[in-house]
């Protein structure tokens, strides 16, 4: 087994753990995101509220 | 269809693509809000930002691109050109995205026209919707199809792109970033489990050593100097890429931006290497006879992958590359609808426009989108320099006038930020055309050059040299504007330890 051979093989064990602990991680935030963002629902129901001023406010530099 | 799939293969890609519909509905049915559909509310934790950013920048033509290098040139396909552009990433990883996300801005053109006036923005939202036309995505899920399928590669892309336009449009970010990550480990996992079998199977690198050509160690072959700055440079297109400045807005917080891209970094990596040495090895498979001598070095990595996977891992693997194509035609296309509908039809025709309308508008733009590049995916026949081009205006575009105003504490005009994006864009077009016109095509690289002597000595202009003339037109373009007009407000810009 050559030095590429290695470093391929590192790679590969890496990419492999690296999928599988991100993917972990990812199902806990979700999980997490998801019962907030219903308990949240659950607390504000059906308000159709216009959030665009929310997300950025007044766009200062528009000529409009 | 190739004789190496079989039909449980096929379920197996089957249960992927309706897995993906399914999350889209699932999204759909919450009525996601205008922030949550754009940005996936602002909170995404590390994990799916590294999920998001990692599967979408991996396209197939990366795949396809890289892996054909690797068969023809080998290992300069990794550290000549891959790899090349990691100083810039870093970059982006510490110095831009915690500034883009503590200033908490929507979409990229927004930056311009909150700094510049609506003239700038409106050059910024044509430049990104141009740059994220899913042309080059959609032609290789196409080609995928015929290849592997024997499928038409239109009808190939038609229903398989379908499928990521279908999702996007119920679930906008939030959908994209869950099938994002799914495709993230279906790639990383087969690729990761693909290349050792093959390794294996073929005799490691000491049989690619024993049929390789001279040179096909070398680290960074025979590429002029100045071609692998050029090449390095492509990789500055990340600093203003809409798709990346989404996901760092998306982010629950400035770390969490910093830390995904890095971890990204260190994965894009890992897998580069794979792809590359899966080039390199199925060369080795042909010059031993087990692959056919007739392929495409294009079709190598799949073909020699598909051959020694078994039964049931083909199929995930095909899967993989399905969604390596597909995450980029989501995300891509979801960028050009929020362009369309938050940065040209917010601003020029209903400034007071609903969260409702505006969510509505971006499906228009997406279904836009993803129509032009359908038809642009099979009416262009040099897609890849189609692409570089719409890459290098994008960044020759914005790039100056959004580095102005994150970084620059100086005063600025508003014609300052229109001039910028004007004559970095007027540069590009007028560099191209000189290069078509007075230089001639070179068909090992598939570019124009236009060789030319000065006093005896000779010099070759390349056509992807283009940013190393734009960019300091734009920002002479800048210094001439900002001495012109009335001055442009300052935005609030916080810094990113606030």
């Amino acid at each position: 087994m050559n030095g590429w051979d290695i470093f391929t093989w590192l790679c590969s064990v890496g990419l492999v753990a690296a999928a599988v602990a991100i993917f972990g991680f990812f199902l806990r935030d979700a999980r997490s995101i998801l019962d907030r963002e219903m308990r949240n629902r659950d607390r504000e129901p059906q308000s159709q509220v216009d959030s665009t001023a929310a997300i950025a406010g007044p766009p200062n530099g528009s000529e409009s | 269809m190739s004789e190496h799939i079989s039909s449980i293969d096929l379920a197996i890609v089957v249960v992927y693509l309706l897995m993906m519909l399914g999350v889209g509905y699932y999204i759909y049915r919450k009525a996601p809000s205008l922030e949550e559909y754009l940005l996936a509310g602002r909170t995404m934790t590390t994990p799916i930002l590294i999920c998001t950013l990692a599967s979408t920048y991996y396209g197939l033509d990366v795949l396809f691109g890289t892996s054909e290098l690797a068969y023809n040139d080998g290992v300069v396909a990794f550290f000549g050109y891959s790899e090349l552009s990691l100083g810039i990433y870093l970059f982006a990883a510490y110095a831009l995205s915690t500034r883009l996300r503590a200033a908490r801005f929507t979409s990229l053109p927004e930056i311009l026209e909150r700094n510049y006036g609506l003239g700038s923005g409106v050059m910024g939202a044509l430049a990104s919707i141009a740059y994220s036309i899913p042309a080059l995505s959609l032609f290789a899920i196409g080609r995928l199809c015929e290849v592997m399928f024997g499928i038409d590669a239109p009808l190939g892309a038609l229903l398989l792109g379908g499928i990521a336009l279908v999702y996007t449009l119920w679930g906008g970010l939030w959908a994209v970033a869950i099938t994002d990550t799914i495709q993230f480990v279906l790639m990383c996992i087969t690729l990761a489990i693909a290349i050792p079998i093959l390794m294996w199977e073929l005799g490691g690198f000491d049989a690619v050593a024993a049929s390789a050509p001279e040179g096909y160690f070398a680290l960074f072959g025979g590429i002029p100097i100045w071609l692998m700055i050029a090449y390095a440079a492509t990789g500055i297109s990340i600093l203003v890429d809409p798709g990346y400045y989404q996901r760092i807005f998306a982010a629950r917080s400035p770390d969490q931006a910093r830390n995904a891209m890095l971890i990204s970094l260190v994965i894009w990596m890992a897998y580069d290497w794979l792809v590359t040495a899966g080039g390199m090895l199925a060369r080795a498979g042909v010059a031993a006879g087990v692959i056919p001598g007739d392929i495409h070095s294009n079709d190598a990595l799949l073909i020699a992958v598909t051959m020694a996977l078994p039964v049931g891992l083909t199929g995930v693997f095909l899967a993989g590359v399905l969604a390596t194509a597909m995450s980029t035609v989501d995300s891509y296309t979801l960028v050009s609808g929020s362009n369309f509908a938050y940065d040209l039809y917010r601003p020029l025709k209903n400034p007071n426009a609903s969260d409702r309308e505006l969510v509505r508008y971006t499906k228009y733009g997406i279904v836009l989108s993803w129509i032009l590049g359908y038809g642009m995916a099979f009416l262009f026949e040099r897609l890849m320099a189609l692409w570089v081009f719409m890459a290098t205006m994008l960044t020759s575009t914005v790039l100056v006038p959004i580095f102005v105003a994150l970084y620059w504490k100086g005063g600025r005009t508003r014609l300052s930020g229109l001039a910028s994006c004007i004559v970095g864009l007027a540069s590009v077009a007028i560099y191209y055309v000189g290069i078509q016109q007075l230089g001639t095509a070179n068909d090992v690289y598939g570019t124009y050059i236009w060789t030319f002597s000065i006093g005896g000595t000779s010099f070759s202009l390349w056509q992807e040299y283009a940013l190393f003339f734009s960019l300091p037109m734009s920002f002479l373009g800048f210094l001439v504007g900002n001495r012109f007009g009335s001055p442009a407000p300052r935005p609030e810009m916080p810094e990113p330890n606030e």
